[in-house]
Protein backbone atom coordinates (compact mmCIF):
# COMPACT_ATOMS: atom_id res chain seq x y z
CA UNK A 1 0.00 0.00 0.00
CA UNK A 2 1.18 3.36 -0.40
CA UNK A 3 0.78 7.00 -0.03
CA UNK A 4 1.75 10.15 -1.92
CA UNK A 5 4.43 7.45 -4.12
CA UNK A 6 5.65 6.46 -0.57
CA UNK A 7 5.37 2.86 0.53
CA UNK A 8 3.53 2.55 4.04
CA UNK A 9 5.56 -0.27 5.07
CA UNK A 10 8.73 1.96 4.66
CA UNK A 11 6.54 5.02 6.26
CA UNK A 12 5.90 3.58 9.67
CA UNK A 13 9.36 1.81 9.74
CA UNK A 14 11.13 5.12 9.48
CA UNK A 15 8.30 6.57 11.99
CA UNK A 16 9.22 4.00 14.52
CA UNK A 17 12.86 4.15 14.00
CA UNK A 18 12.86 8.06 14.49
CA UNK A 19 10.68 7.72 18.02
CA UNK A 20 13.16 5.09 18.83
CA UNK A 21 16.56 7.15 17.94
CA UNK A 22 14.78 9.57 20.38
CA UNK A 23 14.07 7.99 23.51
CA UNK A 24 17.62 6.23 23.25
CA UNK A 25 18.97 10.07 23.26
CA UNK A 26 16.73 10.71 25.97
CA UNK A 27 17.85 7.54 28.06
CA UNK A 28 21.57 9.38 27.39
CA UNK A 29 20.55 13.04 28.19
CA UNK A 30 18.06 13.07 30.60
CA UNK A 31 19.53 14.36 34.05
CA UNK A 32 16.92 12.57 36.06
CA UNK A 33 17.87 8.89 36.22
CA UNK A 34 13.66 7.72 36.71
CA UNK A 35 13.08 10.00 33.48
CA UNK A 36 15.82 7.78 31.42
CA UNK A 37 14.50 4.10 32.95
CA UNK A 38 10.76 5.83 31.83
CA UNK A 39 12.33 6.48 27.99
CA UNK A 40 14.15 3.20 28.30
CA UNK A 41 10.83 1.58 28.87
CA UNK A 42 9.53 3.37 25.80
CA UNK A 43 12.39 2.44 23.88
CA UNK A 44 11.48 -0.80 24.51
CA UNK A 45 7.93 -0.70 23.21
CA UNK A 46 9.36 0.93 19.94
CA UNK A 47 12.09 -1.85 19.10
CA UNK A 48 8.91 -4.76 20.11
CA UNK A 49 6.69 -2.85 17.13
CA UNK A 50 9.79 -2.69 14.75
CA UNK A 51 10.67 -6.60 15.92
CA UNK A 52 6.50 -7.03 14.87
CA UNK A 53 6.90 -5.56 11.48
CA UNK A 54 9.87 -7.68 10.48
CA UNK A 55 7.51 -10.52 11.10
CA UNK A 56 8.42 -11.58 14.60
CA UNK A 57 5.02 -11.29 16.71
CA UNK A 58 5.85 -14.07 19.35
CA UNK A 59 9.30 -11.94 20.12
CA UNK A 60 7.38 -8.47 20.19
CA UNK A 61 5.13 -9.63 22.41
CA UNK A 62 7.94 -11.06 25.11
CA UNK A 63 10.03 -8.03 24.77
CA UNK A 64 6.74 -6.22 25.54
CA UNK A 65 5.68 -8.60 28.56
CA UNK A 66 8.81 -9.79 29.45
CA UNK A 67 11.31 -7.07 28.94
CA UNK A 68 9.48 -3.60 29.41
CA UNK A 69 7.18 -4.97 31.74
CA UNK A 70 9.14 -7.07 34.10
CA UNK A 71 12.26 -5.66 33.80
CA UNK A 72 12.54 -2.09 32.80
CA UNK A 73 9.82 -1.60 35.09
CA UNK A 74 12.12 -3.31 37.91
CA UNK A 75 15.36 -0.56 36.99
CA UNK A 76 12.64 2.09 36.92
CA UNK A 77 11.43 1.06 40.75
CA UNK A 78 14.68 0.40 41.76
CA UNK A 79 15.85 4.07 40.65
CA UNK A 80 12.83 6.08 42.24
CA UNK A 81 14.32 4.10 45.48
CA UNK A 82 17.70 5.64 45.70
CA UNK A 83 18.93 9.52 45.87
CA UNK A 84 19.96 11.14 42.65
CA UNK A 85 23.99 12.15 43.30
CA UNK A 86 25.58 14.76 41.11
CA UNK A 87 26.61 12.99 37.62
CA UNK A 88 29.65 13.81 35.73
CA UNK A 89 30.38 13.72 31.95
CA UNK A 90 33.92 12.76 30.83
CA UNK A 91 35.68 13.15 27.56
CA UNK A 92 32.88 13.62 25.04
CA UNK A 93 34.38 13.97 22.00
CA UNK A 94 36.13 10.55 22.87
CA UNK A 95 33.60 8.50 23.99
CA UNK A 96 31.49 9.70 20.26
CA UNK A 97 34.52 8.71 18.18
CA UNK A 98 35.28 5.51 20.32
CA UNK A 99 31.23 5.24 19.38
CA UNK A 100 31.63 5.64 16.07
CA UNK A 101 34.21 3.42 15.43
CA UNK A 102 32.63 0.68 17.67
CA UNK A 103 28.94 1.20 15.61
CA UNK A 104 30.81 1.95 12.03
CA UNK A 105 30.36 -2.26 11.05
CA UNK A 106 27.10 -2.32 11.52
CA UNK A 107 26.76 0.93 9.60
CA UNK A 108 28.83 -0.83 6.70
CA UNK A 109 26.29 -3.40 6.84
CA UNK A 110 23.38 -1.39 7.27
CA UNK A 111 24.18 0.52 3.55
CA UNK A 112 25.46 -2.77 1.86
CA UNK A 113 22.10 -4.19 2.23
CA UNK A 114 19.11 -4.16 0.66
CA UNK A 115 15.53 -3.53 2.82
CA UNK A 116 14.36 -6.69 4.37
CA UNK A 117 10.81 -7.93 3.82
CA UNK A 118 8.61 -9.75 6.68
CA UNK A 119 9.47 -13.11 7.06
CA UNK A 120 6.45 -15.62 6.42
CA UNK A 121 4.54 -16.35 9.47
CA UNK A 122 5.30 -19.78 9.53
CA UNK A 123 8.95 -19.07 9.74
CA UNK A 124 8.07 -18.09 13.18
CA UNK A 125 4.96 -19.81 14.44
CA UNK A 126 4.49 -20.17 17.97
CA UNK A 127 4.28 -24.24 17.44
CA UNK A 128 7.01 -24.37 15.97
CA UNK A 129 9.29 -22.26 18.08
CA UNK A 130 7.53 -24.14 21.40
CA UNK A 131 8.56 -27.52 19.42
CA UNK A 132 12.08 -26.07 18.94
CA UNK A 133 12.76 -25.01 22.23
CA UNK A 134 11.52 -28.18 24.09
CA UNK A 135 12.58 -30.64 22.42
CA UNK A 136 15.63 -29.20 20.68
CA UNK A 137 16.55 -26.93 23.24
CA UNK A 138 15.70 -27.53 26.70
CA UNK A 139 18.97 -27.36 28.06
CA UNK A 140 19.42 -23.68 27.54
CA UNK A 141 15.29 -23.45 28.42
CA UNK A 142 16.56 -25.25 31.63
CA UNK A 143 19.56 -22.83 32.07
CA UNK A 144 17.48 -20.14 31.71
CA UNK A 145 14.62 -21.15 33.99
CA UNK A 146 17.76 -21.61 36.66
CA UNK A 147 19.40 -18.76 36.22
CA UNK A 148 15.98 -16.54 36.56
CA UNK A 149 15.15 -18.78 39.59
CA UNK A 150 18.48 -18.03 41.17
CA UNK A 151 18.62 -14.20 39.85
CA UNK A 152 15.17 -13.96 41.68
CA UNK A 153 16.22 -15.57 45.11
CA UNK A 154 19.62 -13.53 44.96
CA UNK A 155 17.32 -10.45 44.73
CA UNK A 156 15.46 -11.28 47.41
CA UNK A 157 18.13 -11.98 49.94
CA UNK A 158 20.21 -8.90 48.96
CA UNK A 159 17.11 -6.49 49.38
CA UNK A 160 16.11 -8.00 52.27
CA UNK A 161 19.96 -7.65 54.24
CA UNK A 162 20.46 -4.94 56.45
CA UNK A 163 22.02 -2.04 55.84
CA UNK A 164 25.28 -0.90 57.84
CA UNK A 165 24.24 1.44 60.59
CA UNK B 1 20.02 0.28 2.87
CA UNK B 2 18.39 -1.38 5.50
CA UNK B 3 16.51 0.98 7.48
CA UNK B 4 16.16 -1.88 10.41
CA UNK B 5 20.22 -2.31 10.44
CA UNK B 6 20.68 1.35 9.96
CA UNK B 7 18.23 2.30 13.27
CA UNK B 8 19.76 -0.43 15.15
CA UNK B 9 23.57 0.99 14.30
CA UNK B 10 21.83 4.63 15.75
CA UNK B 11 20.86 2.80 18.83
CA UNK B 12 24.29 0.96 19.42
CA UNK B 13 26.26 4.46 18.75
CA UNK B 14 24.22 6.23 21.02
CA UNK B 15 24.24 3.19 23.70
CA UNK B 16 28.41 2.77 23.23
CA UNK B 17 28.60 6.94 23.60
CA UNK B 18 26.40 6.54 26.95
CA UNK B 19 28.17 3.99 28.50
CA UNK B 20 31.89 5.54 27.49
CA UNK B 21 30.69 9.29 28.56
CA UNK B 22 29.10 8.59 32.28
CA UNK B 23 30.47 7.75 35.31
CA UNK B 24 27.63 7.01 37.15
CA UNK B 25 26.50 3.27 37.03
CA UNK B 26 22.93 3.11 36.60
CA UNK B 27 23.41 5.24 33.76
CA UNK B 28 25.87 3.07 32.14
CA UNK B 29 23.89 -0.32 32.79
CA UNK B 30 20.97 1.69 30.96
CA UNK B 31 22.40 2.37 28.62
CA UNK B 32 24.07 -1.31 28.10
CA UNK B 33 20.21 -2.01 28.26
CA UNK B 34 19.97 -0.11 25.31
CA UNK B 35 22.60 -1.61 23.58
CA UNK B 36 20.59 -5.13 24.08
CA UNK B 37 17.70 -3.36 22.54
CA UNK B 38 19.89 -2.76 19.27
CA UNK B 39 21.12 -5.78 19.22
CA UNK B 40 17.78 -7.81 19.19
CA UNK B 41 17.01 -5.25 16.14
CA UNK B 42 20.40 -6.42 14.24
CA UNK B 43 20.12 -10.81 15.27
CA UNK B 44 15.94 -10.51 13.83
CA UNK B 45 17.22 -8.29 10.32
CA UNK B 46 20.00 -10.41 10.20
CA UNK B 47 17.64 -13.25 10.43
CA UNK B 48 14.93 -11.63 7.51
CA UNK B 49 18.03 -11.38 5.25
CA UNK B 50 18.49 -14.85 5.83
CA UNK B 51 15.21 -16.11 5.47
CA UNK B 52 14.98 -14.72 1.57
CA UNK B 53 18.64 -15.78 0.77
CA UNK B 54 18.25 -19.53 1.27
CA UNK B 55 18.97 -19.75 4.90
CA UNK B 56 15.29 -19.96 6.68
CA UNK B 57 15.97 -22.76 8.76
CA UNK B 58 18.21 -20.21 10.30
CA UNK B 59 15.64 -18.27 11.54
CA UNK B 60 13.66 -20.20 14.51
CA UNK B 61 17.22 -20.50 15.74
CA UNK B 62 18.23 -17.03 15.48
CA UNK B 63 14.17 -16.21 17.29
CA UNK B 64 15.07 -19.31 19.95
CA UNK B 65 18.13 -17.47 20.90
CA UNK B 66 16.61 -14.23 21.05
CA UNK B 67 13.69 -15.10 23.65
CA UNK B 68 16.41 -16.95 25.11
CA UNK B 69 18.41 -13.23 25.31
CA UNK B 70 15.12 -11.92 26.23
CA UNK B 71 15.02 -13.65 29.40
CA UNK B 72 18.57 -13.91 30.51
CA UNK B 73 18.19 -9.98 29.96
CA UNK B 74 15.13 -9.72 32.65
CA UNK B 75 17.68 -12.07 35.14
CA UNK B 76 20.94 -10.08 34.41
CA UNK B 77 18.48 -6.97 35.57
CA UNK B 78 17.44 -7.87 38.59
CA UNK B 79 20.41 -9.35 39.83
CA UNK B 80 22.86 -6.23 38.74
CA UNK B 81 20.04 -3.84 40.73
CA UNK B 82 19.50 -5.56 43.52
CA UNK B 83 23.16 -5.75 44.46
CA UNK B 84 23.07 -1.79 43.21
CA UNK B 85 20.14 -1.49 45.78
CA UNK B 86 22.10 -3.85 48.21
CA UNK B 87 25.40 -1.24 47.94
CA UNK B 88 23.48 1.94 48.04
CA UNK B 89 22.13 1.03 51.17
CA UNK B 90 25.22 0.34 52.85
CA UNK B 91 25.88 4.23 51.96
CA UNK B 92 28.09 3.83 48.80
CA UNK B 93 28.51 6.45 45.97
CA UNK B 94 27.39 4.60 43.20
CA UNK B 95 30.24 6.53 40.96
CA UNK B 96 32.23 3.82 39.47
CA UNK B 97 35.76 5.54 40.16
CA UNK B 98 37.40 3.40 42.62
CA UNK B 99 38.64 6.26 44.78
CA UNK B 100 34.66 7.18 45.28
CA UNK B 101 33.58 3.54 46.01
CA UNK B 102 34.93 3.10 48.54
CA UNK B 103 33.98 6.77 50.45
CA UNK B 104 30.85 7.33 51.68
CA UNK B 105 27.80 9.35 49.79
CA UNK B 106 28.12 13.06 50.13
Amino acid sequence: MEILGIDLYMLITALLGLLAVVFSIFVIASRNLVYSAAHLSLLGLTVAALLALLGYAIVAILHIIIYVGAGVLFIVMSVSMIREVQERRINRLGSFLAAVIASSPLFYLALSTENPHPIPPSLADYSLLSRYISQSYWIPALLVFLSLSVALMAAVSITRGRGRR
Amino acid sequence: MNLFLFIASILFLISVYGILSSRNMVRMLISIEVMFNSVVLVILSLGNLLAFSGGAQAVPILVSIVIFAIALAVSEIVLIFSIMIGVVRFRVARDIDTEELVTKER
